[in-house]
Parts: C-alpha cells; sequence; structure tokens
C-alpha cells in the first residue's frame, strides 16, 4: 500500500502485465464480469428487460418464478403484488443502485482527496486540525446519523448520495494524507526540491503517481460500502423513494409478502450481494497486484480496511 | 496513564457535543422540525403552540446553547410519541440492545478468529479457500436481505425459530447471527493476513528453530502479535454493530431496542427520541474507541501513551 515509485515507464509495463494477469485470476475475472453484466444492465435497462419496471397487472399479481409450480417464461422471476415484473425491476433497480456509489464515491474522493493533500503537504497546525476534524467524524455514530439527517431533510437521489459521501470523504483524506507523508520523504522527492523544483511540480510529478493506485483501489472498496448503506437505507423507508426503483426498496416492499411471495426479496437481494461480492473480489484483486507482498496471499481480499462503517 | 486518560475522555466529551452540535444544526436549520412533527392538517396555531413549546421562538444561539446544556444534562426533552422524558424511554430500550449486540458481537468476534487462525496456518489449502469464501461472503452479503431469507428459510421453512420479538433464548439467535455475520467476515479476513504475517516473521521461525511446537506456536507467538490488529478491528466491528448493524436488525426481527425504537420515532415524526437515541449512542461510540486505544496500548509496549493523540 505504501510502496513508493516515482510512476515511471517500467510501471506502466508492469500494469498492462497487471491485465493479462486478472484474466488468469477466476475469483478476480469472476467479479469484474459480474460487474460488466450489473453495468450494461444499468446502461442498456431498457433493452434489456422484458417488461416496463412500473407497468402493472392486477391479473396477474404474486405470480411465482418460472421454476415454480405457477410459473411462467412470460415472468421469469414472478410478479409483485401489483403484477410488476420482479425481473424487469432488477435490471432498472440497477441504475439507481449502481449510480449512487458512482455519485456518492466520486464526491467523497475528490473532496477527500483534496484535503488529504493539504493535510499533507502543509503539515503543522493546518493538518493537525485537519486530522483532528477528521478523527472527530470517525467517531460518530455512523448509519444513525445517517438515518436521523435523512427522516429530517427527506430522502432523494441527492440527499441520500451527499450523505453517503459525507460519510465516507474521511476514509480518502486519512489515505491521501498518509500516502503524502510517506512520498514527500522519499529521497528523489527530496532530491526534486533541492534542484529547485516548485511545490506544484513536485505534487503533480512525483506525488500524485503513488496515489492513484491505493485510491482507486479504496474508491472500489468503498463504492461497495455505498451499495449496502444505500440498500439498508432505501429498505428502512430513507433511502430511494417509489415510483423510482432501486435493490434495497424491493426488498423493502417484499418484507410485507415474505410469508406467501418469498421470491420479492430474495432476486433482489441477490443482485445487491452479487454486486457487492464483485466488487469486493475486484478490489481485493486490485490491492493483491498494486502490492507484491499482497501477492503472496493472494486470495487475502478487500474487507479488511477500517472504515467508518457497517450495515 | 491517569492524564492520557483524562486527555482521551476530554476528547470524547468533544466528539458528543459535536454530533449534538450536528444534529441540531441538521434539524433546525435545514430541515424544518415543526413541519416534520406536525400532522398535515395542523393549523397555524398549532404550529405557533408547538414552537413555543419547543423553544423554537428564540434566537438560534440561544436554541443551541440550552439544546447542548441540557444534552450534558442528559435531558432531551419529552418524547412526542411517548409523552415522557426521551432519555426514560432510550433507558428502557437499551438492555434489550445490550443483550443482542453482546451476543452478535461475541458470535461474530469468536467464530471470525477461529476461522482466521485456522486459515492462517495453511494459506492456499482448500480450509483456507473455504473460510476466504465464507468471510466474502460475511462482509458482502447485505444483513437485512440475511435476515429475512433466515426468516423464511429457518422461521417459516423449518419451524425452527420464532420469526420475530423478543422472549426466550430461542428469539435472540437469529438477529445475533445475522448482526455478527459481517463481524465474522472482516475479522477471519484480517486475523487470517495478520496470521500470514506472524507465521513468516523471524521471531516465530526462530520459535520453531528452538523446537516449540506447532500448537504451541501457533496460539502463543503468533496470535500475540495478530490479537493487536484482531482487537483494533473489533473495535470497529462493535461500532459499527451498535451505530449500525444494530438499527437494522431489530428492525427486521422487531427486536424491541434502541434500533427499533429509533425506526418507530422516525415514523411518528418524533425527532426528540431520535436526537435522544443518537446520543446515548454517540456516547457508547466514544467509550468504546477509549477502550480499544487503552487495551491497544496495553498490548503493543511499542505505543506509548503519550504518542497517541
Amino acid at each position: 500500500m505504501n510502496s513508493v515509485s516515482s510512476g515511471s515507464r517500467s510501471e506502466r509495463r508492469a500494469s498492462a502485465g497487471r491485465l493479462m494477469r486478472i484474466v488468469r485470476d477466476p475469483t478476480a475475472l469472476f467479479g469484474v464480469l459480474v460487474l460488466a453484466l450489473l453495468v450494461s444492465a444499468a446502461l442498456f435497462a431498457p433493452l434489456i428487460a422484458p417488461l416496463d419496471p412500473n407497468k402493472q397487472d392486477l391479473a396477474a399479481r404474486l405470480l411465482p418464478p418460472f421454476y415454480a409450480e405457477g410459473g411462467s417464461s412470460q415472468h421469469l422471476l414472478g410478479t409483485d403484488q401489483l403484477g410488476r415484473d420482479v425481473l424487469s425491476r432488477i435490471v432498472h433497480g440497477a441504475r439507481i443502485s449502481l449510480t449512487i456509489p458512482l455519485v456518492s464515491v466520486t464526491l467523497a474522493g475528490v473532496f477527500g482527496t483534496a484535503v488529504g493533500l493539504l493535510a499533507g503537504y502543509r503539515g503543522g497546525k493546518a493538518d493537525a486540525f485537519i486530522m483532528r476534524i477528521v478523527d472527530t467524524l470517525f467517531s460518530f455514530p455512523g448509519l444513525l446519523l445517517a438515518l436521523t439527517i435523512l427522516a429530517v431533510v427527506g430522502p432523494s437521489f441527492w440527499t441520500l448520495a451527499i450523505v453517503l459521501s459525507l460519510r465516507i470523504w474521511m476514509v480518502f483524506a486519512r489515505m491521501t494524507r498518509g500516502l503524502v507523508l510517506s512520498a514527500r520523504e522519499a529521497e528523489y522527492v527530496e532530491a526534486a526540491a533541492l534542484v529547485g523544483a516548485s511545490p506544484v511540480r513536485i505534487m503533480l510529478r512525483h506525488i500524485a503517481p503513488n496515489l492513484t493506485a491505493p485510491l482507486l483501489t479504496l474508491a472500489v472498496l468503498e463504492s461497495a460500502h455505498v451499495i449496502l448503506s444505500e440498500a439498508a437505507l432505501s429498505f428502512l423507508g430513507l433511502g430511494i423513494q417509489p415510483p423510482q426503483t432501486s435493490w434495497g426498496l424491493d426488498v423493502a416492499i417484499g418484507r410485507q409478502y415474505v410469508f406467501s411471495a418469498p421470491w420479492l426479496i430474495i432476486f433482489p437481494g441477490l443482485a445487491i450481494a452479487v454486486a457487492v461480492l464483485g466488487i469486493n473480489l475486484l478490489a481485493g484483486w486490485l490491492r493483491v497486484a498494486a502490492d507484491p507482498q499482497e501477492s503472496a496471499k493472494r486470495f487475502a481480499a478487500a474487507a479488511d480496511a477500517p472504515s467508518a462503517w457497517s450495515g | 496513564m491517569g492524564r492520557y486518560l483524562l486527555k482521551r475522555l476530554s476528547q470524547a466529551v468533544l466528539v458528543v457535543i459535536s454530533v449534538m452540535v450536528v444534529v441540531f444544526v441538521v434539524t433546525r436549520l435545514i430541515g424544518d422540525p415543526v413541519a416534520v412533527m406536525l400532522p398535515l392538517e395542523a393549523t397555524e396555531e398549532n404550529r405557533a403552540l408547538l414552537e413555543a413549546q419547543l423553544g423554537l421562538d428564540r434566537p438560534i444561539l440561544a436554541q443551541l446553547g440550552d439544546f447542548v446544556v441540557d444534552a450534558v444534562r442528559f435531558d432531551l426533552g419529552d418524547s412526542l410519541w411517548q409523552r415522557r422524558p426521551a432519555m426514560d424511554v432510550v433507558l428502557e430500550r437499551l438492555p434489550p440492545t445490550l443483550v443482542l449486540v453482546a451476543a452478535g458481537f461475541a458470535f461474530g468476534v469468536l467464530l471470525g478468529v477461529v476461522i482466521g487462525v485456522v486459515s492462517g496456518m495453511r494459506p492456499g489449502g482448500w480450509v483456507d479457500r473455504a473460510a476466504v469464501t465464507l468471510g466474502l461472503l460475511g462482509v458482502s452479503l447485505p444483513q437485512f436481505w440475511i435476515g429475512l431469507v433466515f426468516i423464511v428459510f429457518f422461521s417459516v421453512g423449518l419451524g425452527w425459530f420464532p420469526t420475530s420479538g423478543s422472549g426466550g433464548i430461542e428469539h435472540l439467535v437469529l438477529p445475533a447471527v445475522v448482526l455478527g455475520l459481517p463481524v465474522v467476515g472482516r475479522i477471519a479476513l484480517v486475523t487470517r493476513s495478520s496470521m500470514i504475517d506472524e507465521l513468516n516473521a523471524q521471531h516465530v521461525k526462530d520459535a520453531t528453530g528452538r523446537g516449540v511446537s506447532r500448537t504451541r506456536i501457533v496460539l502463543v507467538h503468533a496470535m500475540k502479535g495478530a490479537g493487536i490488529a484482531t482487537i483494533t478491528i473489533a473495535g470497529w466491528e462493535l461500532i459499527g454493530v451498535l451505530a449500525g448493524g444494530a438499527v437494522v436488525v431489530e428492525t427486521v426481527y422487531a427486536w424491541p431496542g434502541i434500533g427499533f425504537t429509533a425506526m418507530q420515532a422516525i415514523e411518528r415524526h418524533d425527532i426528540i427520541l431520535v436526537q435522544a437515541v443518537v446520543f446515548v449512542v454517540a456516547i457508547m461510540v466514544v467509550t468504546i474507541n477509549i477502550i480499544v486505544d487503552v487495551a491497544y496500548t496495553m498490548l503493543d509496549p511499542r505505543v506509548k501513551f503519550d504518542r497517541v493523540s
């Protein structure tokens, strides 16, 4: 994680080699394929989904999936209490369930990295002040506070995305600061400063290349957390609101029929699980690929990075 | 040690106060608490009455000052839903949460450490692969979903456990297991990782050279080093379980703790009761942080009290 390099040509060649390696690593390949599938589902939802996700058909209420008695190939994964097609809702749900992590992680990543750069490069009082705030935020009761804020402000796509990014920007700030501090002490950075390179040049040319790989890995990992949080908040009724669809929201709707129509919760939940698993596999592989020491452990996947997080 | 604890305690108080200031700013400045609390058909007079009752007609800084001072005195105001002090409601609902969190956390840490140690002993073997897969599933499956799937499978299908509510130990099993599953996953992965590091460390190799038995090496030499990483993560996990997992799991199983209470309060627009839950959870979170820091410092002689800030 703290391997310091100057981002040279040899590293670029190494990253091309890494791309080849992903094909040979079955778990990472599985993660990438799953994600590719879900992302294309989100992008081309109207083309892929067999039916309109909001089209009600009261004559076809609570139909079971194709494999069960009474199921049909017309509704592969069955229908909900309003006769809406479960498979089509999952395909369309991918749009919001994958956009939220994209937006939240981008917001949090940009802001957190900027704050971390400032703290790490300035050092001194600015650093102490910023890190005190970051430490305080790490002690906040995460999901509960998010629930409270959403209950008061009112849940919507944007409030949800912003609240979720407020919960994770500190993770990026802390990591960026640590990376900047260790990179600053590297000999080539000191050498660059000695020959009179400007701070901006040192920052962009010599320090920034060390940040990209770990920060990207972190972003991938955090998007798994955001998907789980969005799902949990939508399940609790404080996330995505109808008529928009999200996997967590669909599980919440299906909850009332848990005894009579369990497929209403099983399939949307499975979509969440598969998405998060795919991301975790990819994040684990990215970390291992970026750090030769980790390669020995290979399978040791992502999830041990402490985060402001759970749920 | 005394000075260190005092410093940590004052920081903890600051954290709790800043949590309450954030809650205050969000509820009073961004949101409209009166509009949230009142029914849709409320008149202007109802509104003015409630504002006066809550002291919302006074200057905002005076309100903030009173809010913080009252919170420090453990007075969060009366719950609108239950019409009695919100703190009483929270303290009444706290024991079920503590029981659930203790059971779920203990299950998660114990199983996680066992899986982590066993799989770390032979990385790459089939036990290891199974354990890593299990760990990954633990951190990837949404808790509320696992909770519902368990109800479908174990309660409805097999009839082994009640679907929800509280009572005997049979009510505790499913929620505690669901609450502990992500903990099992993360603790197992972390313990495994540091176990592999420790078993490759020089002091462990030296011990092997001296002829110390394999069991002793794993249980004494490697565990000592791996334990520090595990304790740090365990602290994080406990906080996550309290401030996140408990709300979700209690809601799924209608477990009468503070998380379920918070959701009921949100449904009934009882902001004051929600604030009281946030307050109590914030206090527990900072307390856990202090305990973890102290445990960490005691276990690892390289960390000096004055160096930890």
